[in-house]
Parts: C-alpha cells; structure tokens; sequence
C-alpha cells in the first residue's frame, strides 16, 4: 500500500500530504475494476440504470446559457441554464439548475460548445 | 417534477473517457466569452494527445500462446523508424477472461496511423506479435480506434505540455462557472490521461452539485 502509493505520487510517504494518500488509495480501489465482468462501462451503466427514462443519447449539446433566464418564454426558473441540443437534426432545448460538463478535453479546445 | 433536469451521454472508450455529459460537434462556435480569461487559457493551452489501440480477440482459449501473467510486451525493432510503430501491447486476458491483446501506438505514429486502411494497421500488428510470438494465430476479432477523427473525442487525452504547470491548468479547467461545473479526466490534477480521473472527478463534481442543490432546502 506505501509503496504503491509512493510509485503512484513519486514521494516518500513520510512527505505525502494526506489528501493525496487518500486520493492514491482511491485509485488503487479502481484497480479493482480489473475484473471480469465488472469494468468502469458495466459499472456505469449499473449506476445509470435507474435514470434510463432521464437518460438522453446521441444529442449534441451546442450552447450551454447561464445567463439567459427562462430561455425568454417567460417560463423559465429563477437562475436556470438554458442547454441547447440537437437530436435528429432538430435544434431543442432543456433546462437545469446545474449542469457537468465532461465533454473531452479536445471538444472543448474546438469550441464546439458556445457557453454563454 | 424531476430535481434537475441533465442531458446524460455515457461513453465507453475501453480504458479512456468513461463518462460524457455532452455529445458534442466540432461545428459550434469557436468562442466562449462567458468562460473566466484563465480556464479558457487553459483549454486553449493544455496538452491533448492523441493515442490510438488495435485490439485483438480470439475465442479459442488455446489461442493464448504468450505468457498469461505479463501484462506488457515490448517489442524491439532493428531500426528506429518502425520502433514506435505498433511495438507495444497489453496483455488484458486476464482481465477479459478470453484471450486478447491490445496494440498501442501514440503521438505522431498514432496520427499516422489514422491514415491506413484496418487491414495496413492488422499487418502490421500481426507481423509485430509473430515476431515475438512465433506460433501466434489469426485473431478472430480486430478493433481499431481512430480517435482523432472521431468528432465527439478528437484526440486521446490531455499531457502535461512543457512550459505549462499541469496541475494549475487542471484546477482552472475543474472550477466551475456559476452552476456548470466540469468533470473528466482533464480536470484531475492526479489521475490525468485515465478513466480512474475521469471517475473521481466526476464523482466529486456530482457532490458538489447535490449539496448546491440542496443547500436551500
């Protein structure tokens, strides 16, 4: 476990912060994922399954507007983001009151989101 | 009424990228005004590289003719313009439970690579694997990614780039703006470049997220 962690932070342990012990100890959890049949894709999908119905695939998001309130239909929450998405070439639009965005590194060097 | 409403796009690039919120386009717009100067120098500045796998199965269990506990092979060429060209190759049978290797080529062998037909890169990776293994058979199954022409990904994963301090970068790219936090493996100052920071920086954005959402409450 020391040594690992060592490897894994390139520190001796005695001058490990403990917030990165910690963070070394998570990641040696993940190793565990090495199983057959388990794996990060059938663990996520595991802890997406109750969500399936809120779920939406192959729709790609274009803007993401926080400033903007109740997408100016008068409907809107106090303080909601606007997202902007197209499916089936057909421009929609979904409201939240937080959004993640994990889009890779690259999508967001293109811009190929407009945040606004 | 639903707590919050999330476009959810799940990924699986085998060990890269697990989770995507967005299913994204190159063709938007090339601006983000509303992004604080120095997460967009960030984006703007971080490494992101591109790594491409040829993955290989076979369904015979009795296909596995190289050492079933090693997990790497290395494969030396005589000269140096082929060494990096498909010479590296994970041993994940173990993992899988079927016999498999998977090929890795990176940086600009790996964007070479994009420019080959499957069955120039299948050579190429056979003749590799029999050089060592000299018994080896044909596999049953091949997949070959092509990451930086995939519109969604564009490249692999991001690097510490010279000149820059990854971990500053790495912080400014996780900070949220107001409600849009952000998550993935760029965002992990510890565990770039792997699915492990892409997990843990979601799993702690997703924290975040559920204690703004409840602090009023």
């Amino acid at each position: 476990m020391e040594d690992s962690t060592e490897i894994e932070h390139a520190g001796d342990s005695s001058q490990l912060n403990v917030e990165e012990v910690e963070y070394g100890r998570s990641s040696v959890e993940s190793y565990y994922m090495n199983v057959p049949g388990v794996g990060f894709g059938n663990t996520a999908a595991e802890y997406a399954t109750p969500f399936a119905d809120k779920i939406k695939l192959n729709a790609r998001v274009t803007e993401i507007n926080s400033e903007e309130e109740g997408g100016g239909d008068g409907t809107g929450e106090e303080g909601a983001i606007n997202v902007a998405y197209v499916e089936g070439g057909v421009t929609k639009a979904a409201k939240a009151k937080t959004v993640l965005v994990t889009a890779p590194l690259g999508v967001l060097k293109a811009g190929s989101i407009n945040f606004v | 009424m639903c707590y919050w409403q999330v476009l959810f796009q799940y990924f699986e690039q085998h060990y890269s990228h697990p989770l995507f919120l967005f299913h994204v386009t190159i063709d938007g717009t090339p601006n983000s005004p509303s992004l604080p100067a120095n997460k967009q120098a960030s984006i703007d500045n971080m490494g992101y590289g591109l790594i491409n796998k040829c993955i290989l199965t076979w369904n015979d269990p009795d296909a596995l003719v190289w050492p079933e506990d090693k997990l790497w092979f290395l494969l030396v060429t005589p000269t140096d313009e082929t060494s990096g060209e498909w010479t590296t190759f994970f041993n994940g049978s173990k993992f899988k439970g079927y016999p498999t290797l998977t090929a890795w080529v990176g940086g600009s062998e790996a964007a070479d690579a994009e420019t080959r037909s499957d069955d120039q890169i299948a050579n190429k990776v056979m003749n590799n694997l029999i050089a060592m293994f000299p018994t080896i058979g044909a596999p049953d199954d091949i997949v070959i990614t092509r990451w930086g022409q995939d519109e969604n990904v564009l490249g692999a994963h991001s690097f510490p780039v010279a000149g820059r301090d990854f971990a500053d970068d790495a912080s400014n790219l996780q900070q949220n703006v107001g409600n849009v936090y952000f998550a993935g493996e760029a965002t992990s100052s510890s565990d770039w470049a792997t699915t492990t920071g892409a997990w843990d920086t979601g799993e702690e954005a997703a924290l975040a997220m559920a204690q703004q959402l409840t602090a009023g409450v």
